[in-house]
């Protein structure tokens, strides 16, 4: 059982990681398209017409699709004045707890985004801009990135509830 | 919850809000948790979450300016990985080194003038803190304590003076234009300045002792320490006039402004892939977890607005007659409290949904509130004991106790309030500049 979940979380932490080095790729992409767009509209008076829209897409990627590697890398904050107060088991018990209810709001927010992926993929639904972009991209990327989060926060909760030794997950869940 | 009175729907949202935070939550899940909670109650049934999709995605999606969030925050990481906080402190040094108090004014000049490249408050204070503590204490033989706390207090002038991360996730979360903000910052950010400096001057000129040797002054010392920093003010122009000339959004000011620092760190010798992706990696992460702050935030402020509470909160407070500046400084305590225990983006965003329609319900200016704001997460960034700046402060003091960065800071955190008060008593502080520039503040 120990074997498997830390099979498990692995795999997850390779996902997540992924998704940490897309998002931070995207916002190096973002970047440069925008300078060109800046380029090509001033100097060549040839604006490109989609980076505006595309940047906002980037934008919903790399903010989902890093959530995973932010829980990971310990980035999301959370109180630890009375919490770190604790002994060491009861924190980590508490820790596991307060993910386990964490679940619940993640597993909401996720259910409905691919609900709304899902009605935006059968109703052919697309921008109301000249590019007509198929609007469930977007939203898959929401989908995907809330499900990562959630298997992360679960995969986490796992390993702090079954006290198994968990390599740079280790670190403090986020900044207290 | 709706045949409930209003105070006791408050309470049991304060006391679930208070539990959650207190069990050691993530505070992004606590608050999604409790705006889920309040969605449900308001609408009776599972079909009332219904929006949380759109919801979700629209935050994000649906707002061009959003996307300068990690543009600057990238901008701001490029500049500490390429070494311009050096060049600076440096400059700064021979422009303000000679007044009384010498090197503190070096480094409330430097801290706002890299404040003006980054947005971020403990960034500023990591990366001036880290140049100017070993060199003043060391070399120079300042005291330690108002060494440590001009570079934390001096640290919180990122977020004031643009680009600002908190300015772009309030003008995001209340709908106000980023651009607006930021010009709405920049006088309240050089005052606040000049108010760090002018306490310095004086502390120096009444006890030589709180300061170390001034420097002797000289044209030449003046015109090099500009010369050294060339390359900061060049970017520093660059993205203040694309904007306010009119040549670009924030968004695109803050794309080029990637990578003109880029350029200056390949110019300089100092880019390498490793220092693009740490600066990368670092911006996800602040992205990420603000965005998802402000996702959380707005899905309280459903729930809180499909129960009708701030404007109940608003009609009973009109009705009570209670005195406007009574209630602002009874905001102002309240955000000093919980600026003492919670990180400040998420106090921001816990306390937005019910504050900020409330003091516009009341006529304060919506931009005027996002400076105050701002302010306020500046002092939750150097009040104890959850204070960011503190502890990057201790950190890189080479062992010094905490209580050094504490006291050292004290007397800023008073020259803030002063600043809150101006800018109650004189809100066109804060307004002049946006509505010279757009015609409205």
């Amino acid at each position: 059982m120990r074997t498997l979940i830390v099979a498990l979380s692995k795999s997850l932490s390779l996902i997540s990681q992924m998704g940490g080095s897309i998002g931070a790729a995207l916002i190096v992409v973002t970047a440069v398209i925008i300078t060109v767009n800046c380029v090509a509209r001033y100097v060549y008076n040839r604006p490109m017409m989609f980076v505006d829209e595309y940047s906002c897409y980037m934008l919903v990627a790399l903010v989902y699709c890093g959530l995973g590697a932010t829980l990971r890398a310990g980035k999301h904050v959370y109180v630890d004045m009375f919490v770190g107060k604790l002994p060491a088991r009861v924190q980590r018990a508490m820790s596991a707890a307060t993910l386990v209810l964490g679940v619940v709001p993640v597993s909401i927010m996720c259910w409905y985004s691919w609900k709304t992926f899902w009605s935006n993929y059968t109703g052919k639904i697309v921008s109301l801009t000249p590019l007509q972009t198929p609007l469930w991209l977007p939203y898959l990327t929401v989908a995907i990135g809330l499900t990562i989060f959630l298997f992360d926060i679960i995969a986490i909760a796992g390993q702090r509830l079954a006290s198994v030794p968990h390599g740079q997950d280790r670190v403090a869940l986020g900044r207290g | 919850m709706a045949e409930l009175s209003l105070t006791w729907s408050i309470l049991i949202i304060i006391v679930a809000i208070l539990t959650l935070l207190a069990s050691g939550m993530l505070i992004a899940l606590a608050m999604a948790l409790i705006g889920i909670v309040l969605i449900l109650i308001s609408g009776g049934s599972l079909a009332s979450l219904g929006a949380l999709g759109i919801l979700q995605y629209n935050v994000v999606g649906d707002n061009f300016g959003l996307v300068s969030m990690p543009l600057f925050i990238f901008m701001g990481y490029l500049v500490l990985e390429v070494g311009l906080a050096e060049r600076i402190y440096d400059g700064s040094i021979g422009i303000v080194g000679f007044i009384p108090g010498g090197l503190l004014h070096a480094n409330i000049l430097s801290c706002a003038i890299f404040a003006a490249m980054c947005g971020s408050s403990v960034a500023t204070a990591a990366a001036l803190g880290a140049i100017a503590i070993p060199l003043e204490i060391n070399r120079h033989n300042y005291p330690v304590r108002p060494v440590l706390g001009s570079v934390a207090a001096g640290g919180t002038l990122g977020i004031l003076i643009p680009p600002s991360v908190t300015f772009i996730a309030y003008g995001v979360f209340v709908g106000e234009s980023i651009g607006q903000l930021f010009a709405a910052g920049i006088v309240p950010g050089i005052i606040l300045s000049c108010i760090f400096m002018l306490y310095i001057f004086i502390a120096a000129v009444i006890d030589p002792s709180t300061a170390g040797p001034r420097l002797s002054f000289s044209i030449k010392k003046a015109l090099s320490g500009l010369a050294t920093m060339w390359s900061a003010l060049l970017l520093i122009g660059l993205i203040i006039a694309s904007i306010y000339l009119g040549f670009a959004t924030p968004t695109e000011a803050a794309g080029v402004g990637c990578v003109i620092a880029a350029a200056i760190g390949f110019c300089y010798r100092r880019l390498t892939f490793k220092a693009v992706r740490e600066a990368a990696m670092a911006s996800l992460y602040t992205t990420s977890f603000m965005v998802l702050l402000i996702v959380t935030a707005q899905i309280v402020s459903l729930g809180l607005s499909n129960l009708e509470i701030p404007q109940r909160i608003t009609a009973a407070i009109v009705e009570a007659g209670i005195n406007k500046a009574v209630l602002f400084s009874l905001i102002v305590l309240m955000y000093l409290i919980l600026g003492c225990f919670l990180e400040p983006g998420s106090m921001l965003f816990l306390t937005l949904p019910i504050v900020y329609p409330l003091m516009t319900g009341l006529g304060f200016s919506s931009v005027w509130l996002g400076v105050i704001m701002v302010i306020l997460v500046e002092l939750a960034n150097i009040t104890p004991p959850v204070g960011f700046n503190l502890f990057v402060i201790q950190g890189i003091s080479e062992g010094r106790p905490m209580i050094d960065v504490v006291v050292g800071v004290i007397p800023y955190f008073f020259c803030m309030l002063l600043m809150i008060t101006l800018l109650y008593v004189w809100p066109e502080l804060a307004t002049w500049l946006p509505t010279y520039l757009f015609g409205r503040g």
